[in-house]
């Protein structure tokens, strides 16, 4: 059972990102790519059933099924009611990693952040499948770029300089 | 002079054209007697085909015309102008309705449908050639309306005819006007006091110098027609007669109580949306956690209608109670919120802001609420979109029952002799296209009395009620169709049947000499008020009534021919 | 001295309807259209809810009435330039446009729109058909005048034709016409301009204008109209098969935050009203209709919706499709959806899909508003600064709105506020 400030500040999550403009049409869960993606329809995955939960079931928080949106925006670009679904998932699992609710969570191999949910990851993991090193898969963009950075300084000798002016 | 009948078959499109030959038809009614000119046409009723009606009347010489197309509910009058305009009396024009007689409800069986377009075209010409030339009837209009009902539909008519310098005598049955609005605090979607939309037209109309204002009066009696009615009210049992030259029905209708549904009658805490407002005011202090249970009586088996704008009500009380008091928790059950058009759905929008709950619910699964002794306490309802049960604690419960028709709506359609429809509104004369007109002629409609309407909508009715009133005031006389009914008074036995059948009120008793000298009582048609609906006199056992235009010889010749 | 006469602009079943109260009243009316027929666009619907009367059978009379109304002077064909003076006492300019025909003396054969070599694409019918570059705008028009497009019109666009001027046995057509300017003088002007049809293209989720066997609802009540392009035989695009399923997805651009926020109030019953006429046509059709709240709110339309799922094979989902897919094999519209009360996801395959479109204030609201000097909201709907206590009033005095101009209304309200405009009319002339 969560604690009350933690409802608390759910509810204000649900409210600063207008979930309450919702009209329940479904047309997120339509357009959703968790079908394809995950290779069934679960409405406890979907926006709708994120939301039902947090608001009815909120001894469920730490369920995983709020870990299989891939905050892709598909329901932010097409929700009719302008709702941004998008950046209330990625409020919300900040706001869970912040209270301890990590384990569904993958953090990034190099620098410690959390990078992307598991169920996300094993689904990357299965389509590359030994076609190519999974390896930096576990690490973030950030540090990928910085290794990347990092290896272009050695080839390139450029100055420090130019590079930052870049 | 010889019969000289021009045919003008229709094929409405592909209405008749897809089913019936109508080339056949064409080239069938060219070989019957007395036929002088045929043709067919796309649309008879298009430019093409009234001018040609009219060029052919000229050019061929015709004396008669028959139309075989649609139905003479909406083109007979066309039809009948347009041989006017050629120079042709109009009621030496026939009608044969094809579309609705014929090919419509053939569909399947397209040669027999021809065979009977053959059938109907040679009954019509047969008929024709024994109409005889008829004038219509001309009536002086008084310029003074009646209105009945003095709410916000019934006092928008009232300044507006008024203003356009009518005399309008306006009946309200309570003690003040104003009406249902008069019982609601705020209004939709402004949430302004209802007293700014209704005060400064209860004041303009108390002192408007064409306006008299009945209070407590009651309308006992209407006699007379378009133009010439004479009514009479009932106003501190004393009685008052008035002669007016129109008359508006706009008395509105009331809220339903739903006795029996969701603890209405157990819990004080359960009460109706308007009975909310009376109660409360703008006080809602101990009202936290409100439900709103939407389509309580309507949308049903017993009460099939929706209430039109009930869901806006139940979400302007709801934005209200938010607005006094942000903390509290409201939701409404509802089956669909019908919020249609552009203010309404922004209205919807703001009380989702607001954080009003909607929840869906299913009428085969309603909401249950429970409680101890006189006091709710708890909604459970089965969310439909979630599929599963909720639980909601309650400081109140608002049920939200629509409009139901006023409960005088039977005893008016008796003294005026206007319809009222199934669901107990009055039935207008066209749902499309004469919404605020009743069959009869010289009697309009407005507001609730027709159906649940919003103050908008009562206001714009109340208006365009007032433009039909004005029209035959402002022409200062109605002309009435000639095929009306008449008594030959020396066959009348005088046995009421027709007095008494008469949908329209137009028979009523009149004296009569007979040849002997003999006095006594016989049937009498009002022509002004006659429809010509033939009822009395398919009903007359003596054979006394006739009705012009569908005479036993006409009828007979069309018989003969089949 | 107030002027006994008003202008009714757009010629639609609010204007003709306002235009035949006003005449009747005694007051002279002029009827500005600017399409070269009135009828506006119940014109182009087959039938009408929720009596199914079919909707020119009804409209005809009208429109017949005001060409023939002796206190109704038609301007079809025109457009309003501006308006002066204040109300009691406007002056208005208004150009006639040429028609390059002459309207005494086409008889409305049809002969040149016969032989014209040029085809265009038929805006009345939804695109859906062709007419020529001559042309009656529909069968029943009125004033039943042909018109020359002078867009399409080879002659009048400098190449070699006159094709329609050597046919026509009635000397109507006349390349040298030209516009024609006309001032009066009136005491009100009444605003009906209707609306128009909201472009679905951006909504590329849905399809339209890439998958054939979508289409809106405008261009599927062209189908089944018998005046339409199809003789009112239902049949897809892409095969002319025809077919046995169909599927209506309601608030297309309506209700939707991305597009227009409004409800357009109509397509609930519209749609209901295409999928019973669609079951007339092949009774062994049926229809599924996607909706979010099933609008159904006027006199008698709840019963409609009842007979609908009873009698015709109606069914009802509560759901805002996603997306349509085209099946390559068959052409078949897929739609996705999320079935929301049994929240189950589904892709199912239809013959065909019609989109309920939003509808939106007619385009040339925006320049009408200009010259009559009103204000119009966000979304180009006649403004109305004096709110609920009078629902016909614009920004300007004598200036009054009704219909589809100032807010989304079916039929039977437009009739409505077109009588009550018309008593709004005849107090400013009465007092003024």
């Amino acid at each position: 059972m969560p604690a009350l400030d933690l409802k608390a500040e759910v509810e204000k999550l649900l409210h600063d990102n207008k979930l309450n403009l919702c009209f329940e049409c479904g047309k997120c869960s339509a357009v959703c790519p968790m079908l394809d993606f995950y290779g069934e329809y679960n409405y406890d995955r979907s926006p709708r059933g994120v939301v039902e939960r947090l608001s009815l079931d909120p001894e469920k928080i730490e369920d995983e099924s709020l870990w299989y949106c891939l905050t892709c925006q598909a329901c932010t670009f097409f929700c009719p009611s302008g709702i941004d679904f998008q950046s209330f998932m990625t409020d919300l699992r900040e706001l869970l990693l912040k209270n301890g609710f990590k384990k569904h969570a993958f953090f990034c191999s190099v620098c410690g952040r959390y990078f992307m949910p598991k169920k996300e990851l094993e689904y990357i993991k299965k389509i590359l499948d030994g076609k190519k090193s999974c390896e930096y898969m576990y690490v973030c963009p950030e540090c990928r770029k910085k290794d990347y950075a990092e290896i272009l300084h050695r080839v390139a000798h450029w100055p420090k300089q130019s590079i930052k002016k870049a | 002079m010889s019969v000289r009948t021009g045919v003008f078959i229709c094929h409405c499109g592909t209405n008749i054209g897809g089913i019936v030959n109508v080339p056949e038809v064409v080239e069938y009614a060219r070989t019957l007697p007395n036929v002088a000119f045929t043709e067919g046409n796309l649309y008879t009723c298009s430019e093409d085909g009234l001018s040609s009606i009219r060029k052919n009347i000229k050019e061929h010489d015709l004396n008669r015309v028959v139309v075989a197309s649609c139905t003479p509910r909406t083109h007979e009058i066309l039809f009948r102008q347009n041989c006017e305009l050629a120079g042709l009396n109009k009621y030496l024009f026939e009608f044969v309705n094809l579309r609705e007689h014929c090919s419509w409800v053939h569909m399947d069986a397209h040669d027999d449908a021809t065979l009977k377009a053959k059938d109907l075209v040679r009954m019509g010409i047969a008929k024709v050639s024994l109409l005889t030339p008829q004038e219509d009837l001309s009536t002086d209009v008084i310029r003074a309306c009646l209105i009945i009902g003095g709410g916000i539909s019934g006092l928008s008519a009232s300044l507006t005819l008024a203003n356009q310098g009518y005399h309008v005598a306006l009946i309200e049955k309570n003690d003040r006007l104003g009406g249902l609005l008069k019982d609601i605090n705020r209004v939709f979607p402004s949430n302004e006091p209802s007293s700014h939309l209704l005060d400064p037209l209860i004041n303009s109309s108390s002192k408007h110098q064409n306006i008299d204002v009945y209070l407590e009066a009651e309308l006992t009696d209407v006699k007379g027609f378009i133009g010439d009615f004479t009514v009479t009210l009932s106003q501190d049992s004393k009685t008052k007669e008035l002669k007016v030259g129109t008359i508006i029905v706009s008395t509105g209708a009331q809220e339903l109580k739903p006795a029996g549904s969701f603890g209405y009658d157990r819990f004080d805490n359960v009460m109706t949306q308007l009975e909310f407002e009376q109660r409360f005011k703008s006080d809602f202090d101990g009202l936290n956690r409100v439900v709103m249970i939407n389509c309580v009586g309507a949308r049903m088996e017993e009460r099939k209608y929706c209430g039109r704008f009930c869901c806006i009500t139940g979400i302007k009380n709801a934005v209200l109670l938010k607005e006094a008091n942000p903390g509290a928790e409201i939701s409404i059950l509802q089956r669909d919120i019908m919020a249609c058009g552009k203010v309404f759905e922004d209205y919807y929008r703001t009380a989702l802001e607001m954080g009003i709950r909607f929840i869906r619910y299913n009428v085969d699964r309603p909401p249950d609420i429970t409680g101890s002794d006189n006091v709710a306490d708890k909604v459970r309802v089965y969310h439909e979109l979630m599929g599963r049960d909720i639980e909601i604690d309650v400081d109140a419960v608002l049920l939200t029952t629509p409009l139901i028709p006023g409960e005088d709506n039977q005893q008016l359609s008796r003294i005026m002799k206007i319809p009222v429809g199934n669901d107990g509104y009055f039935l207008e004369a066209h749902q499309k296209l004469r919404p605020v007109e009743f069959p009869s002629d010289g009697i309009f409609l407005a507001g609730c009395a027709r159906y649940p309407t919003d103050i908008s909508e009562c206001i714009s009715q109340g208006y365009a009620a007032a433009t039909k009133a004005a029209i035959p005031m402002a022409r200062g006389l109605v002309i009435t169709d000639a095929f009306t009914c008449e008594v030959d008074p020396s066959r009348c036995s005088a046995c009421g049947r027709c007095v008494e059948i008469c949908p329209f009120g137009a028979i009523d008793w009149a004296d009569w000499r007979d040849m002997k000298g003999e006095t006594g009582s016989v049937a009498m048609v009002n022509p002004t008020e006659c429809k010509g609906c033939g009822l009395c006199s398919s009903s007359c056992l003596s054979s006394a009534i006739t009705l012009k235009g569908f005479t036993d010889e006409e009828i007979l010749a069309m018989v003969n021919t089949v | 001295m107030t002027r006994k006469a008003a202008l009714v602009i757009g010629g639609g079943i609010a204007g003709i309807q306002a235009s035949i109260d006003l005449a009747n009243m005694g007051i002279q009316v002029y009827l500005v259209e600017k399409n070269p027929s009135i009828g506006g666009r119940m014109a182009q619907l087959d039938k009408t809810f929720p009596t199914n009367d079919c909707a020119m059978c009804i409209l005809a009379p009208k429109m017949i009435e005001c060409a023939n109304h002796e206190n109704i002077r038609l301007l079809t064909y025109s457009e309003l330039d501006e308006l002066t003076g204040d109300a009691g006492r406007f002056k208005a300019k208004i150009t006639k446009k040429a028609r390059f025909i002459e309207e005494d003396k086409c008889v409305g054969c049809g002969e040149c729109a016969e032989k014209c070599p040029t085809k265009v694409n038929d805006d009345f019918n939804a695109g859906l058909g062709k007419r020529k570059a001559i042309y009656k705008f529909f069968p029943q028009a009125v004033p039943s005048t042909y018109v020359i497009d002078p867009d399409y019109c080879r002659t009048l666009n400098g190449k070699k034709c006159g094709v329609c001027e050597k046919i026509c046995k009635a000397k109507a057509v006349n390349y040298e016409q030209k516009d024609e300017v006309l001032t009066i003088e009136i005491g009100a002007v009444i605003l009906a301009s209707g609306f128009d049809l909201y472009n679905v293209a951006p909504l590329t989720e849905y399809g339209w204008g890439k998958i054939k066997n979508v289409l809106t609802a405008m261009q599927f009540e062209r189908m089944i109209c018998a005046s339409g392009p199809t003789g009112g035989h239902l049949k897809r695009p892409s095969d002319d098969k025809e077919p046995e399923r169909l599927a209506f997805i309601q608030c297309v651009g309506s209700r939707d935050i991305r597009h227009k926020r409004y409800c357009s109030a109509v397509c609930c019953m519209h749609a209901t009203k295409e999928a019973i006429l669609a079951h007339e046509h092949c009774p062994g059709l049926s229809s599924t209709i996607f909706y979010m709240d099933m609008r159904a709110v006027g006199k008698g339309f709840q019963e409609y919706v009842q007979r609908a799922k009873d009698q015709y094979a109606v069914e009802y989902i509560r759901a805002r499709p996603g997306r349509v897919t085209e099946n390559e094999e068959n052409q078949n519209p897929v739609i996705h959806y999320e079935d929301t009360v049994n929240r189950e996801f589904r892709a199912e395959e239809f013959d065909m899909v019609i989109l309920s479109q939003a509808l939106v204030p007619a385009e040339s609201n925006r320049s009408i508003a200009e010259k009559l000097n009103i204000g119009l909201d966000e979304f180009g709907f006649v403004s109305n600064p004096q709110g609920m206590a009078n629902p016909f009033g614009t920004s300007r005095a004598g200036v009054f709105g009704c219909g589809f101009c100032q807010s989304p209304m079916d039929v039977p309200d437009s009739v409505v506020r077109a009588s009550a405009a018309a008593s709004k009319v005849a107090e400013v002339l009465a007092s003024a």
